[in-house]
């Protein structure tokens, strides 16, 4: 275990900071993918509605390792092979995503469906009586969304959203099939160099556990200052 | 101050609303003086909600006209937040936002459609703050404050966009019993003032003391209208006989 | 209740493992006594030669490692490594159970004393010796060599510079373009499989990849795949060979050199990699 610490410690420290931007990269765009698929959702317009359902269950439908396949490699042949996109823009070879591009597409899409899930719930969850006295007022819809619901909202929904953060950031695992050089994808190097697997994946364990309770411990604070002063 | 007979602030044409397949309202129509106090009274069912809901457009409204200051609520083209703004509304359940302070509740609207500046709407909030008796509350939280607190908070909201109408949806009935007092008193305070008010309420006392008028609304319709003493202590109709014997 | 509960779920757990287990594994040993050829010689026709402790050993390996082992057309478990354990376990009359477990659960398997040897195209390294595992004599000697698409215009190392070149976890062509990588200036992304390591050369992903030259050409061809090998970047052979964990299983990996030095010898051995690789 020592000598895996000494030889391979830094190279799986370096994979943990990756794993670490691959989360951040797909959870800042998942919110934005929440907040628009769940607000189509709660909109009283059907198309709107239906949109956001079909988004929903397609993504929830599809396991992240295919979603992550046709990310990386189905929707690059797509663009330069039949929409022939990449001699339209001029260039001369094709149009590829990295792994850290088709990576965070996929957690975004995977973790933005979830987040659809909790923003609508999060919404419904706030009495219609306070957008109603809000309209009542003459604040337009959007304003009275911002200003009264999703404040109200997000309290409720934040629970949820610091669970599937960390349930995402698990999930940049599944990335290591495209080649993301993320902990795990890492780890199976050592695996194989070493041929320690015990050794290795318990260092792996304990580095994912140090991140993601430090980070509860962090979201915990947050909702405690978010609720202060408040019942 | 009285009744402006000259100015019709709210008129109201066969109006019609549907839920789906049910008839709420089938067929009203009445005009709404300037200083009037109108109450409405009527059975749950009755649609009187749904009607007072019609006058701000909360609802949809399926058929007919409704006419506040001369804006045409059925008109795609009107500007419903225009019209809002001069119409208050309160509601049974007081509805203030729990994500806000007692100030911040009374600021939001005026600061966020610059009707005045922060400053502005601080000073209105705390003279209609001490109008309704709760200075001292402005830094409260909606959850801190009791179910009487909490309407007058509502009421005094309502009045900070400086509204020419007031709508009333049962104000009373959520209430224990002990603090309807205080909330009626600010009602009346107000209708003294002059403010056009239609109130839809249970409190038959409220109706005999305050109301200008009092509408009796049963099965969607309007059954019988006229003042306090006309409609609740000489009735005509056998409906509202009825029901007046069983809330007197 | 709670403890009755508890035990509820590792049954449920115990059952669910031996199913899984018990179906991988009997996957090779039937479908290979369904094969006509002789050299493929079963576990089961291996039992009725049982060896004088009786003990069935477990030899783990990858699920699919072409043309080591893998899962051919008609549904058998087949490959040089699966041939060359059937062949010496006959030549040494022990009794085996071969179990596809997948690379990295193989290496867990031996470590957990769940198998007692594994033969997966591992390459002799002292680093993996310094880890606690002993392997045999080298079986194979394999060079690895760099392939790149049809239509490219990377002719050697020299042209990498600044490219992304695909390899998979653990194997000896990772080694390979690690080795090289520093000098010749490219990144490596590491893949789980070789399909996939080959999609990411014909999608573009990657401009290269390195992978043992046989199992290269082999896959070019099976697979009409528009890649092509580059002779001239062939490495130095290194052998695979047969490891275990444990001191335990000593006397397997004896009768693994034993008798891969009989098969050697016997004709055997190049009998199965004529089979493999024409």
């Amino acid at each position: 275990m020592a000598r895996i610490i000494t030889n391979y410690g830094g190279l799986l420290l370096a994979a943990m900071g990756q794993t670490l931007l691959l989360a951040l990269c797909g959870l800042f765009f998942a919110c934005i993918l929440g907040l628009v698929f769940g607000i189509l959702s709660v909109l009283k317009n059907r198309a709107c509605n239906i949109i956001a359902t079909v988004f929903v269950d397609i993504i929830r439908g599809v396991p992240m390792i295919v979603l992550a396949f046709y990310v990386y490699f189905a929707v690059p042949m797509l663009l330069n092979n039949i929409l022939h996109l990449n001699t339209m823009l001029g260039m001369k070879g094709q149009i590829t995503f990295s792994a850290l591009q088709a990576g965070t597409i996929c957690l975004a899409l995977n973790c933005g469906a979830y987040m659809a899930e909790i923003i609508r719930a999060g919404i419904e969850s706030v009495d219609k009586g306070q957008m109603e006295a809000a309209r009542s007022l003459g604040l337009p819809y959007w304003r009275a969304m911002y200003r009264v619901v999703l404040p109200q909202a997000i309290r409720t929904m934040i629970p949820s959203i610091i669970n599937q953060f960390i349930i995402t950031l698990k999930d940049t695992s599944i990335l290591s099939v495209i080649g993301f050089p993320e902990l795990v994808n890492t780890a199976k190097n050592v695996v194989a160099n070493t041929m320690s697997a015990f050794q290795v994946w318990t260092i792996v364990a304990v580095m994912y556990l140090v991140v993601i309770t430090l980070l509860s411990r962090l979201a915990k604070k947050v909702e405690r200052r978010l609720n202060r002063g408040r019942q | 101050m009285g009744v402006n007979k000259n100015n019709v602030k709210i008129h109201v044409e066969h109006l019609k609303k549907n839920f789906g397949k049910l008839e709420v309202l089938k067929d009203v129509s009445t005009d709404i003086y300037e200083g009037e106090v109108v109450v409405i009274l009527g059975p749950s069912g009755s649609g009187k909600s749904t009607f007072l809901r019609c006058l701000n457009r909360l609802e949809e409204i399926t058929g007919g006209d409704v006419i506040v200051d001369g804006h045409d609520l059925t008109d795609k083209k009107t500007d419903l937040n225009k019209v809002r703004e001069n119409v208050g509304m309160v509601f049974q359940h007081f509805n203030l936002f729990n994500n806000l302070n007692v100030m911040g509740n009374m600021m939001l609207a005026p600061v966020e459609l610059k009707k005045a500046t922060k400053p502005e709407a601080k000073e209105r909030a705390l003279q209609l703050l001490d109008r309704v008796g709760l200075a001292e509350k402005a830094e409260a939280y909606p959850a801190q404050l009791s179910g009487g607190q909490k309407q007058r908070v509502a009421i005094a909201r309502a009045l900070a966009m400086n509204p020419d109408i007031m709508l009333f949806d049962e104000p009373t009935s959520a209430l224990d019993p002990e603090m309807v007092g205080e909330v009626l008193q600010v009602m009346k305070q107000l209708a003294a003032d002059g403010m056009t008010m239609v109130v839809v309420t249970h409190e038959i006392g409220f109706a005999r003391e305050v109301a200008s008028r009092v509408i009796f609304m049963e099965g969607g319709y309007i059954v019988e209208e006229g003042t306090p003493e006309e409609v609740i202590d000489h009735p005509k109709q056998p409906r509202t006989i009825d029901f007046l014997s069983k809330v007197l | 209740m709670k403890k009755l509960f508890a035990f509820g779920m590792a049954a449920a757990m115990t059952l669910s493992l031996a199913a899984c287990g018990s179906a991988a594994s009997s996957a090779a040993p039937s479908e290979a006594a369904s094969e006509a050829s002789s050299e493929a010689a079963s576990s089961e026709s291996a039992a009725e030669s049982t060896d004088a402790t009786g003990k069935t050993w477990v030899i783990a390996t990858d699920t699919v490692f072409k043309p080591f082992e893998y899962t051919d057309a008609s549904g058998n478990f087949v490959g040089i490594d699966v041939d060359i354990v059937a062949a010496i376990a006959e030549d040494q009359g022990f009794d085996y159970e071969m179990k596809s477990l997948g690379w990295d659960a193989a290496i867990a398997a031996c470590q957990a004393g769940q198998a007692d040897g594994m033969i997966a195209g591992a390459s002799i390294t002292d680093e993996r010796k310094a880890s606690g595992w002993t392997f045999s004599d080298g079986y194979y000697d394999a060079t690895q060599t760099m392939t790149v698409a049809e239509d490219s215009d990377i002719t050697g190392f020299a042209d990498l510079n600044g490219q992304t070149v695909a390899v998979k976890t653990g194997t000896q062509g990772a080694t390979y373009a690690e080795s090289l990588k520093d000098e010749y200036g490219f990144n490596i992304t590491y893949f789980e499989d070789s399909p996939t390591m080959y999609q990411a050369v014909l999608g573009g992903q990657c401009v290269a990849c390195f992978e043992d030259t046989p199992i290269m050409k082999a896959s070019i061809k099976d697979g009409g795949l528009a890649l092509k090998v580059l002779d001239d970047t062939a490495s130095d052979p290194a052998p695979y060979g047969f490891a275990i964990f444990s001191a335990d299983s000593q006397e397997l990996l004896d009768m693994f050199n034993a008798g891969l030095a009989d098969i050697k010898a016997n004709g055997k051995y190049d009998e199965i990699l004529a089979k493999y690789l024409g």
